[in-house]
């Protein structure tokens, strides 16, 4: 009953939270009207034909009443219309936020083990040479931007060894995942900074859960340490790690943003720059309440997760 | 010991890398757009690092390519270290419904990708060096904020502001000679964290084709990377650059304010 509770307000809470971002989106991709229509004409179109697109596509009318619109389309599964290619936006970027999501998905299987083996790595020989050294290559790691990652990756394993393509083009008429060696690369320069980021998470809250006065008093109480661990110390990490794991999911979204276009890699990136090109406002707003949409969800499985973990939560009255 | 040789070495390497950024286009003589041999030409007498893409010389084009992504980056941070400290502080100092409204806030803003914030404003605003200071400085303040706002709330428990208060002091002396420079420590000990991050990004923006007409590292990287297999050096010595540049930002600088605010 209260845990229903809990998790129905945290789905509250994430409903008003969107509807702010997708409030916030539209009115911030939106600053420049008009622009929407004369981008789409080009230069040779006449003021009267310019602002009959504006009437078709309704860009005259006050921000909240197409607000209003904008979200009752959404529900129904209808994200508006791309000026530049003429067609449903829902059509225009399926294909690729459906590779994207592949990208981020096999980002995150390499991610989410590595950094908990890492993690606990650093934890348990903390202070010691081997953290020290695992913590130096994380920071490190961290502060590289990632297109810079991605291009070394390109240079040592494409360029230099021949080992994998350096574009990452899927072939004709198929999917991705008809080369799987064109992933290897992206999901390699997703995750190394992905990995290094969460590591150090999972490190923190390792040493938390470790530090803890239930941990000691199960220690002092003579508890082999096999069942401090997996009693004591490992539910209260389970929290915090899946927190910085639905992070992540909004990192690696990102990280696809400049990765892709290193490697040629034909997802979201490139809808997303072309629109930012083209000033194809419809197409920008629905990605934005697309991803928006999948990072709340996420967050909400980490809230859940977080709270069959750890019984505590459950009574508490946050 | 080891550790300090390393992190002096890095120093001098850091510092070197960002005079270049910065004045490196006072050595560049003529003009770097000027197209000298074919594309994607090898190293050879003359061109010490090839040509790019276009056939243009890449070395004055690597001396000139910083300084865009360093001086745009310092002048945010530090625009979105004084709006952010501000925003925490207020949010701490007030609590109550500010503290909620400033803590929702910045939740909000850090739960987006920066990259998709920078794309939307792209597309609303228009490309413009304002355009990118603003990104920067949304994107990066509710960090601040939040650090600020956590520090004011644990200062606010000492004594010595109760008494101040007490004591009939005003608001803002109170804020600015208690709370300020108590804060100080734990928002500048990040600040060279938030200056890699500004500088990713402001980079990243060049890489995707947003960024000043002059040669930019982040741009060179994606116009280039088409013929790394012919000549790497248009990508290699930006890439070098750009990652000394973010990862000296994050180790030295954090270094540096937690050694000269630590009391």
């Amino acid at each position: 009953m209260t845990m229903l509770y809990y998790i129905g307000r945290r789905v509250a809470a994430a409903l008003l939270t969107l509807i702010a971002v997708s409030a916030v989106l539209l009115a911030a991709s939106e600053v420049l009207p008009g622009d929407a229509a004369s981008a789409s004409l080009g230069i040779t179109s006449t003021p009267e034909e310019v602002q009959a697109l504006r009437d078709q596509l309704g860009l005259d009318r006050p921000l909240p009443v197409r607000y209003v619109e904008w979200m009752g389309g959404a529900l129904r599964g209808d994200l508006g219309v791309s000026i530049m290619a003429r067609r449903p936006v829902t059509e225009v970027v399926s294909a690729p936020l459906a590779d994207t999501t592949l990208l981020v998905f096999l980002a995150a299987a390499v991610t989410v083990p590595l950094s908990v083996l890492i993690g606990v790595l650093g934890a348990v020989r903390r202070g010691r040479r081997l953290d020290r050294a695992l913590t130096a290559g994380a920071v490190v790691t961290v502060s590289v931007p990632q297109f810079v990652m991605a291009s070394l990756l390109v240079l040592v394993f494409s360029s230099t060894l021949h080992l994998l393509p350096a574009v990452s083009l899927a072939p004709v008429g198929g999917g991705p995942l008809d080369r799987p060696e064109i992933l290897v690369l992206p999901v390699l320069a997703l995750a190394g900074f992905a990995t290094a980021w969460a590591s150090r998470l999972v490190r923190a809250a390792v040493i938390d859960a470790n530090a803890a006065p239930n941990v000691e008093a199960a220690r002092l109480a003579g508890l082999p340490e096999r069942v401090v661990v997996w009693r004591h110390v490992l539910p209260a990490t389970v929290g915090p790690c899946v927190q910085a794991f639905a992070w992540l999911i909004s990192g690696l979204f990102g990280g696809t943003a400049v990765v892709e276009q290193v490697f040629n890699y034909r997802g979201l990136s490139y809808v997303l720059v072309d629109a930012v090109r083209n000033h194809d406002t419809a197409v920008l707003e629905g990605v934005g309440l697309l991803l928006a949409t999948i990072i709340l969800v996420a967050f909400i499985i980490a809230d859940v997760l977080a709270l069959l973990a750890n019984p505590k939560l459950r009574t508490a009255t946050a | 010991m080891l550790w300090r040789a390393v992190t002096v070495l890095l120093a001098v390497v850091a510092l070197a890398v960002v005079l270049v950024a910065v004045f490196g286009d006072l050595l560049v003589s003529g003009d770097p757009g000027r197209i000298v041999a074919i594309p994607y030409s090898p190293p050879g007498p003359g061109l010490p690092l090839g040509t790019d893409y276009a056939g243009r010389d890449v070395l004055p084009r690597v001396l000139a390519g910083g300084r865009f992504l360093v001086l745009v980056p310092l002048f945010a941070t530090a625009l979105a270290a004084v709006l952010g400290t501000a925003l925490g502080m207020l949010g701490g100092y007030l609590g109550g419904v500010a503290n909620v409204l400033t803590s929702r806030l910045d939740t909000l803003m850090l739960a987006v990708p920066p990259i998709l914030v920078l794309l939307v404003l792209l597309n609303g605003w228009g490309y413009s060096t304002a355009t990118l200071i603003a990104i920067v400085v949304i994107t990066g303040a509710p960090f601040v904020s939040r650090v600020a706002r956590a520090s004011t709330l644990q200062v606010m428990q000492n004594d010595y502001v109760t008494q101040s208060i007490a004591l009939g002091e005003s608001r803002l002396s109170t804020v600015v000679r208690e709370i300020l420079p108590n804060i100080a420590h734990p928002v500048l000990a990040d600040a060279g964290t938030r200056l890699a991050i500004a500088v990713t990004l402001t980079a990243s923006a060049g890489f995707l084709g947003f960024g000043p007409d002059a040669p930019n590292w982040g741009a060179m990287i994606s116009q280039n990377i088409e013929g790394i297999s012919l000549t790497p050096w248009g990508v290699v010595v930006p890439a070098v650059l750009l990652a000394v540049v973010t990862v000296s930002a994050n180790i030295l600088l954090d270094r540096f304010a937690a050694k000269a605010f630590s009391r």
